[in-house]
C-alpha cells in the first residue's frame, strides 16, 4: 500500500515544489492551501506524513492548528514543520503538539527527502525506499 | 556740612544729591557733576548750578517723577526707611540700567530732606538678563552644537569676553576635550593644552577658579557640574574685567552658566541616545519583516531549482546553472538572517565577563580564517588579574568580533600581519583595536561604515557592521574605525565598566 502524504502550505510555488517532491509510484500525496481545507483531509483519512507551513495565510498558527487536530485524526503521522517564522515560541509549541521535525524555510529538498525516507515514504528525489529497507 | 563729611561724599563713586521737602535740591557730589558731564549735561555739573533748583526739572519722564514723588510720600510718612528701584536710563550711545536709593533726612524725629543716590549697574543687570534668557533657551535647546552656540552667544552679553572655550571629559579615557571655542586665536590643540590644568583644578576643587595670563588678562574656570557628576569645564578670558567686584560677579555668573549649561548638554546627549535607538528600532522592525517575507519565495526558487537538477540529470550545463541559482539563494538567505537577526529585539544576557577572554575563544575558532590567507596575528594583551570589571552578552560580543575579525581578514593583504591590542582604560573600561595593513577605506565610506545597508564591500550587504554597532551601543559601549593610507585600518571597541554603565542607564532611564 502506498504512504499517504499530506502537504499543508499556503504559497504556491512551495506547495507545487513539494508536491513534485513526493511524485513517487509508491506515494499518495493530497494537499492543502488553507487550515480548513487540511482539517477536512484530516477528518476523512490517516496519513503517514504530514509536511506543513506554521503560518497559514493570515493565520500566524494555522500549522500548529494542524498540529492538534493530526495528533487525534492521524496520531501515527510524522510531522514534518516549515516555517519562515523559526523563533523560540514556534518551536516549541510544534515539538509539544508532536511535530518530530522543525524546518526552516529555506529548506533544503534533498533533506525533506532524506527525512521522508527514514520514515519509509518515497520521493521523487529518492524514489524506491521499500527497496533500500 | 563739615569738610570730612564732604570729602566722604565726594569720594563715593555713587552719584548723590540731596534734597528739601519742597524737592529742591540742596547738595550734589562729585559724581553728580561727573555724571552729568559725562551724560552731555555740563550746564548742570557744578553744586553752585543746581543747587535751589527743583529735582524735578532733571528728570525728564513722568512715569520716573511719580515714582520719586510717592517714595517721598511714604518715606515722610516714616513707615519705610528707605526705597530703592532700577530705571533704565540710556546714554546717547549706550543702554544703561541705574539704581535709585531714597532715604529720608531726619533732625531728630523730623524729615527734612531725602537724600537720592543712582549708580551704573549695567553690567550686572545684563548678566542678570543674560542668566534668565540663557535659561529660556537652553531649556528649549536638544541638540549639543545649539547648546554650544546659545552658550558663547549669551554669556558675551553676560561678560563680555574675549576668549571662551567649553571642554568636556572623554567618558572613556577621562580626558578633556575642548568642545568649542570662541574667541581664541591659539590652535585649538594649543588652547586645549594650555587650558587643560585650568579646567582639571576647577573640576577637581568643584568650584571657579580664577588665573591671570602671561598678558594680563583674567581668566576664570567654572566645573560645568550636572546632577549624574561633572561633565567638564568652562573658561572664559577677559581683560576688562577691572575691578574686584566685577571679577566676583563674574565668578558668580560663569558658575551659574556652568551650571545650566551641564544640564543643557546632558538632555542633549540623552536626546540624541534615545532619537538614534528609535530610529535603530524601527530599521530593524521593518528589516526583520521583510527578511521573514523574502524567506518563502526564497524556498519557492531553491525548491524550483533542485527538482529541475533532478529531472535533469544528465544535463551539465542545467546542472551548473542550478548550482548558481542555489548559491545565490543562500547567499540572500544569509543577508535574510543577519537582517533578522539585527531586527530581533533580543535583551542582552548580561553577566560579568572578560571580553578578552571571548577574544580567545573567537581566535581559537577561527583559526582556519587566518590560515587560510596565512596571516599572523600578534596579540597585546590588557593586563588584569581580579574578576570581570564588565557586564557582557558573551554570544553576542562574540558576534561582534567576529564579524570584525572577518572583516579584517578580508582587508588584509595575502601573508600580512593583523594586530590585536586590548587595554584597561582609566575610567575601569576594556578597550581592544584590530588592525590590518590593508587598503584604506575611502574617507566618504568611512563616514557611513555603520550604517545599515551600506557597505563598501565587493558582495557585502550592509548588515554586519551595523549589527555590531547596535550590539556595542547596547553595551554603552563604542566602536570606531579609523583608515588611513599610511596606517592601514583599526577599529576600536570599548566596553564600560560596570559602574559606567550602569550610570549610563540611570541617566538614560531618568
Amino acid at each position: 500500500m502506498p504512504k499517504s502524504v499530506l502537504i499543508i502550505e499556503d504559497e504556491n510555488s512551495i506547495r507545487e515544489a513539494l508536491i513534485e517532491l513526493f511524485d513517487a509510484t509508491d506515494t499518495a500525496v493530497r494537499s492543502a492551501a488553507s487550515l480548513p481545507d487540511a482539517l477536512h483531509l484530516l477528518s476523512r483519512q490517516a496519513f503517514h506524513l504530514i509536511v506543513t507551513d506554521i503560518r497559514l495565510g493570515a493565520q500566524a498558527d494555522g500549522g500548529l492548528q494542524v498540529m492538534g487536530a493530526a495528533g487525534l485524526l492521524s496520531p501515527e503521522a510524522v510531522v514534518i514543520a516549515l516555517t519562515a517564522y523559526p523563533d523560540a515560541d514556534n518551536r516549541f509549541a510544534s515539538q509539544r503538539l508532536g511535530a518530530t521535525y522543525f524546518l526552516e524555510k529555506p529548506a533544503d529538498l534533498l533533506r525533506i527527502a532524506s527525512l521522508a525516507s527514514r520514515h519509509g515514504v518515497s520521493t521523487a528525489l529518492m524514489p524506491g525506499v521499500r527497496d533500500a529497507e | 556740612m563739615d569738610a570730612f563729611a564732604r570729602r566722604v561724599l565726594d569720594a563715593l563713586p555713587n552719584t548723590i544729591y540731596t534734597i528739601d521737602l519742597d524737592g529742591s535740591i540742596t547738595s550734589v557730589n562729585q559724581a553728580w557733576s561727573r555724571f552729568a558731564e559725562s551724560n552731555g549735561a555740563p550746564h548742570l555739573a557744578l553744586e553752585s548750578d543746581v543747587r535751589g533748583r527743583p529735582i524735578w526739572a532733571m528728570i525728564g519722564d513722568a512715569a520716573a517723577r511719580e515714582q520719586v514723588e510717592r517714595a517721598i510720600v511714604l518715606l515722610r510718612s516714616g513707615r519705610v526707611d528707605a526705597m530703592s528701584w532700577e530705571f533704565p536710563c540710556d546714554s546717547p550711545t549706550e543702554r544703561r540700567t541705574f539704581l535709585l536709593q531714597v532715604a529720608p533726612l531726619r533732625e531728630g524725629h523730623t524729615v527734612t530732606g531725602f537724600v537720592l543716590s543712582t549708580i551704573d549697574i549695567t553690567p550686572s543687570h545684563r548678566a542678570r538678563e543674560a542668566l534668565i534668557d540663557m535659561g529660556t533657551a537652553l531649556s528649549r535647546t536638544i541638540e549639543l552644537d545649539r547648546v554650544y552656540h546659545e552658550v558663547s552667544q549669551l554669556l558675551r552679553r553676560a561678560i563680555p569676553y574675549d576668549g571662551f572655550a567649553l571642554a568636556l571629559v572623554d567618558e572613556e579615557t577621562g580626558e578633556m576635550h575642548a568642545a568649542h571655542s570662541a574667541g581664541y586665536d591659539d590652535h585649538p590643540d594649543e588652547l586645549e593644552h594650555r587650558l587643560a590644568p585650568r579646567w582639571l583644578e576647577a573640576m577637581a576643587e568643584g568650584r571657579v577658579v580664577v588665573h591671570t595670563t602671561p598678558v594680563h588678562a583674567i581668566e576664570i574656570t567654572a566645573p560645568m557640574q550636572s546632577r549624574t557628576g561633572v561633565l567638564g569645564a568652562m573658561t572664559l578670558q577677559s581683560d576688562s574685567i577691572e575691578s574686584p567686584q566685577r571679577l566676583q560677579e563674574a565668578e558668580r555668573v560663569l558658575a551659574a552658566i556652568a551650571g545650566q549649561t551641564a544640564v543643557a548638554i546632558e538632555r542633549a546627549s540623552l536626546v540624541r541616545r534615545v532619537e538614534e535607538k528609535g530610529r535603530l528600532e524601527a530599521i530593524g522592525e521593518v528589516a526583520a519583516g521583510i527578511a521573514h517575507e523574502l524567506r518563502n519565495p526564497l524556498f519557492g526558487i531553491s525548491s524550483a531549482a533542485q527538482l529541475l537538477r533532478f529531472r535533469a540529470r544528465e544535463d551539465p550545463v542545467v546542472d551548473r546553472n542550478v548550482g548558481r541559482i542555489l548559491r545565490e539563494v543562500e547567499r540572500l538567505n544569509g543577508m535574510v538572517t543577519d537582517l533578522l537577526e539585527y531586527g530581533r529585539p533580543r535583551p542582552l544576557a548580561l553577566a560579568p565577563g572578560n571580553p578578552d577572554e571571548i577574544w580567545d575563544e573567537v581566535l581559537e575558532s577561527n583559526r582556519g580564517l587566518l590560515e587560510m590567507r596565512s596571516l599572523a596575528l600578534r596579540r597585546v594583551r590588557a593586563e588584569w588579574h581580579g574578576l570581570p570589571n564588565w557586564e557582557i552578552d558573551a554570544e553576542r560580543i562574540a558576534q561582534v568580533f567576529i564579524n570584525v575579525l572577518v572583516n579584517a581578514v578580508h582587508a588584509a593583504p595575502a601573508e600580512s600581519e593583523l594586530t590585536l591590542t586590548s587595554s584597561i582604560l582609566p575610567t575601569g573600561g576594556w578597550r581592544c583595536t584590530l588592525h590590518n595593513g590593508g587598503t584604506a577605506i575611502p574617507p566618504d565610506a568611512l563616514a557611513r561604515v555603520f550604517e545599515l545597508f551600506f557597505s563598501a564591500k565587493q558582495g557585502g550587504t550592509g548588515i554586519g557592521l551595523a549589527l555590531c554597532h547596535r550590539i556595542v551601543d547596547e553595551h554603552g559601549g563604542s566602536i570606531a574605525i579609523e583608515s588611513t593610507p599610511e596606517a592601514g585600518t583599526t577599529v576600536t571597541i570599548t566596553i564600560p565598566s560596570e559602574e559606567m554603565a550602569e550610570r549610563q542607564q540611570a541617566t538614560a532611564g531618568r
